[in-house]
């Protein structure tokens, strides 16, 4: 079944709604939004002491976090009604190896307290605990923790600590993950996709960008979601985010860099470097990672957009599904958190879909291309088939019969001859000059019986092994008999052979008296020559013809294969 | 009878004047060869033939246009082409035969015959009938045709119109082409048999159609019995 444009652009656009209605789905179970118990107000004490576990006094407690790599830090819930009746857990997320401590009982730890990067364990990224049954009744609560940081410099990280059902963490945790390897996933084929269409298809260097572009982002929506699928110690928190961040501005970027060379504007090299320049230097302007990866996007997306909005306005050729993907790209900034990824996606998408409809076309061309060198065989073939020749010689064969059956014989065998080199030259592109200079002699030597013109073949040749269209010659000098009288019974063919630069030129006279008939300009015959010319060398050939004093002459030139 | 053979292939042209020649036989007069159209068209304006045997190229865009220049003379043009398939619209045109190639004697002899006897075709027959007048060129239908009427070397054709036209063309030449609601009913009279109302026969032996239009027109002696035959 075929479908038309339109109808797979409306498709494509039904499932990024849908993709977007899932994003939704997801947020509605986004923990933000939820019933949760959060730690708003944290407090830091430097140093160390078991007594500090339940200290309900307010001095020597600060708001910032210490420098020191050993401290404690405490916190108050209010746990409702509502939450009271659930089994709760508490989850800390924060840079550090603890013990945790619930109204001064201690519930766990995560990793091993040391007062040194030797001593200490390091904890992961994120724990959960479950906070006993007995404590967790309605009202506040004293959550405090013992930290150990030694193996991390980075203390920039707000720690976020709540209590919820503790089984709706774990499948938040999840559904969050899920969605991550899905998308992460979609990324990968897509990567081996566009490797392999490179590879056996298209070398154009652009699929080998969006290839690379597919993988970037394949390796950061991995590295993003890695920190919830192992446990990751927390020392590598940071490491794991500068790499998201340098990889989302290559991933910005390589799209850049994709549209570009796919799109080729003027001034693409200038547009590429100033994108480089621009996501590299936005490190200096912003001091978060967040905020630079977002104006990174942005200033990709922009730049995307203007390629392809000029490319649209100044080429004839309109692919209109880039259009729609890099303006749906914008949509991204309502909501980056989440949508980020699903405009690379939608890219993506898109992209599969303008590849479809180029491979489809390329079928279409390389079919009709095979029906015109079906056809010319075909017109070749006709030459010596279509009743003006055939008939004409057959009644020739029986004139010749009644008067000089000798002669007869000769013409006869000479038709043959020139029956069987048609057929093994009909369905070639391109045969050598000698077969085509065999072929005009036959050809001649028939009208001459025919006729009782005497025809004459003169060639200068230098090179009988210069590849021709078949018939070229041969489609020439037909023209030259029907559209030329003889001088004296005799017309003269002179074929020259001039090399000029990377061209050869064909330079045919046809020596008579021209009939001066109708302009024989766009004659089946010069229909022929020009379409073979077409189909071996594209537009790299010329052909001129016009009377000259006795006679007519055509030039051809092509390239030299 | 004279003819002339208008073929650009030497050996053809000599084999056709050798079998038209021999198939003529006693009544041979004079027979010549052209190669080249338009040699023809110079010869033909100041010499009158009987038959005109054309090698056409009907397969080109022109082919029909030049037989029209050959057609409206007082010959009679039979076509021999390589192109079988374009009988019918030859016939058309208004030549008398039309032969296929490679033709033999027997059917060269047939198209002669079928002249001598001024024989009609049986589902062939002219469309569009060339005259010349003041303004020019001009192509009529047989529909369009009451009467003809012969005066010498031309035909004067009578139109529903009330209209005349001339045709180069003599009586006999444009009766072998007309179809078959024609007849000739006298030596200079061809008419259209439904353009007929009643035949008046007087005293001598006078036979005279009454037209349609009016008009009336004689019937010759030996006429009579034949068109009565057929036709009441």
């Amino acid at each position: 079944m075929r479908i038309s444009a339109p109808i797979a652009i409306t498709i494509i656009v039904v499932l990024f709604v849908q993709l977007v209605f899932f994003v939704l789905y997801v947020n509605h179970n986004d923990i933000y939004s939820k019933d949760l118990a959060w730690a708003f107000s944290k407090e830091y004490k430097e140093g160390d002491s078991i007594d500090w576990k339940l200290d309900r006094n307010g001095d020597q407690w600060s708001k910032s976090p210490p420098d020191s790599n050993n401290y404690w830090l405490r916190t108050k819930i209010y746990i409702n009604e509502e939450l009271a009746k659930k089994s709760l857990g508490i989850r800390i997320s924060l840079l550090g190896s603890y013990d945790v401590f619930w109204d001064g009982r201690k519930i766990g730890h995560n990793g091993a307290y040391g007062y040194s990067k030797r001593s200490e364990k390091s904890g992961f990224r994120y724990s959960n605990f479950s906070i006993p049954f007995d404590l967790a009744n309605e009202g506040y609560h004293i959550v405090t923790l013992r930290i150990a940081s030694h193996h991390t410099n980075y203390h920039g990280y707000d720690p976020i600590i709540f209590v919820w059902d503790l089984a709706e963490i774990i499948t938040h945790q999840t559904l969050v993950v899920a969605y991550s390897i899905a998308m992460a996933g979609v990324f990968l084929i897509a990567t081996i996709y566009f490797a392999l269409y490179r590879i056996y298809y298209d070398r154009s260097k652009h699929f080998l960008i969006i290839g690379l572009f597919c993988f970037v982002v394949f390796q950061v929506i991995l590295l993003d979601a890695i920190k919830l699928i192992v446990p990751l110690p927390y020392q590598y928190h940071y490491p794991r985010l500068l790499s998201v961040y340098l990889l989302i501005l290559l991933a910005s970027w390589l799209l850049n860099l994709y549209f570009i060379l796919k799109y080729r504007p003027p001034f693409g090299k200038v547009i590429s470097i100033l994108c480089f320049i621009g996501l590299i230097s936005l490190d200096s302007i912003f001091s978060d990672f967040d905020k630079d990866i977002e104006f990174a996007t942005l200033l990709s997306f922009s730049l995307n957009w203007i390629v392809v909005i000029y490319s649209h306005f100044t080429e004839k050729n309109i692919d209109f599904s880039d259009l729609i993907a890099t303006s749906l790209c914008f949509f991204t900034f309502l909501w980056f958190d989440y949508l980020l990824y699903y405009s690379f996606l939608t890219i993506i998408v898109f992209t599969f879909y303008s590849n479809s409809r180029y491979l489809e076309f390329k079928k279409k061309e390389q079919e009709e291309s095979l029906l015109k060198s079906k056809r010319l065989e075909v017109e070749l073939l006709k030459k010596n088939i279509q009743p003006h020749f055939i008939m004409n010689s057959l009644t020739s064969i029986i004139a010749w019969i009644e008067s000089t059956p000798k002669t007869a014989v000769v013409l006869v065998e000479k038709l043959a001859e020139e029956f069987s080199i048609l057929i093994n030259i009909s369905d070639k592109k391109l045969i050598p000059m000698k077969l085509e200079l065999e072929l005009c002699e036959t050809h001649l030597d028939i009208m001459g019986l025919r006729k009782n013109v005497k025809y004459i073949l003169k060639e200068n040749q230098q090179d009988k092994f210069v590849m021709i269209p078949p018939g070229m010659v041969l489609t020439i000098i037909e023209n030259g008999i029907s559209h030329n009288r003889p001088l004296n019974r005799r017309i003269v063919f002179e074929i020259d052979q001039n090399f000029t630069n990377d061209m050869i030129e064909f330079d045919v006279k046809c020596i008579g008296v021209n009939k001066h008939e109708k302009s024989n300009k766009d004659g089946t015959g010069l229909r022929y020559i020009k379409a073979r010319l077409s189909e071996s060398f594209g537009n790299k050939w010329f052909l001129e013809q016009g009377p000259i004093s006795k006679g007519w002459r055509t030039q051809i030139r092509i390239p030299q294969v | 009878m004279t003819f002339l053979i208008v073929e650009d292939e030497d050996k053809i042209a000599n084999h056709l004047f050798n079998v038209v020649k021999e198939t003529i036989g006693k009544d041979f007069e004079t027979g010549h060869i052209k190669n080249e159209l338009d040699d023809a068209i110079r010869f033909l304006d100041y010499r009158n033939v009987d038959i005109l045997f054309l090698d056409l190229n009907l397969n080109g865009e022109n082919g029909f246009e030049i037989l029209r220049e050959f057609v409206s003379r007082d010959m009679h043009t039979i076509i021999v082409s390589a192109y079988g398939d374009k009988a019918i619209e030859a016939f058309e045109h208004g030549v008398t035969d039309f032969i296929k190639k490679p033709f033999n004697r027997e059917r060269i002899s047939k198209a002669l015959k079928r002249i001598k006897k001024l024989e009609r075709h049986t589902e062939h027959f002219i469309k569009s009938i060339p005259v010349r007048n003041n303004k020019g060129f001009r192509l009529i239908s047989p529909k369009e045709i009451i009467y003809i009427k012969g005066s010498g070397a031309y035909s004067e054709i009578h139109l529903h119109d009330g209209t005349r036209e001339y045709s180069d063309k003599s009586l006999e030449k444009l009766f072998i082409l007309l179809p078959k609601v024609f007849e000739r009913v006298h030596r200079s009279y061809i008419v259209k048999m439904s353009e007929i109302q009643t035949v008046i026969v007087s005293s001598g032996t006078k036979y005279q159609a009454q037209l349609l239009n009016g008009e009336v027109i004689p019937i010759g002696r030996t006429k009579y019995k034949f068109i009565k035959h057929k036709w009441l």
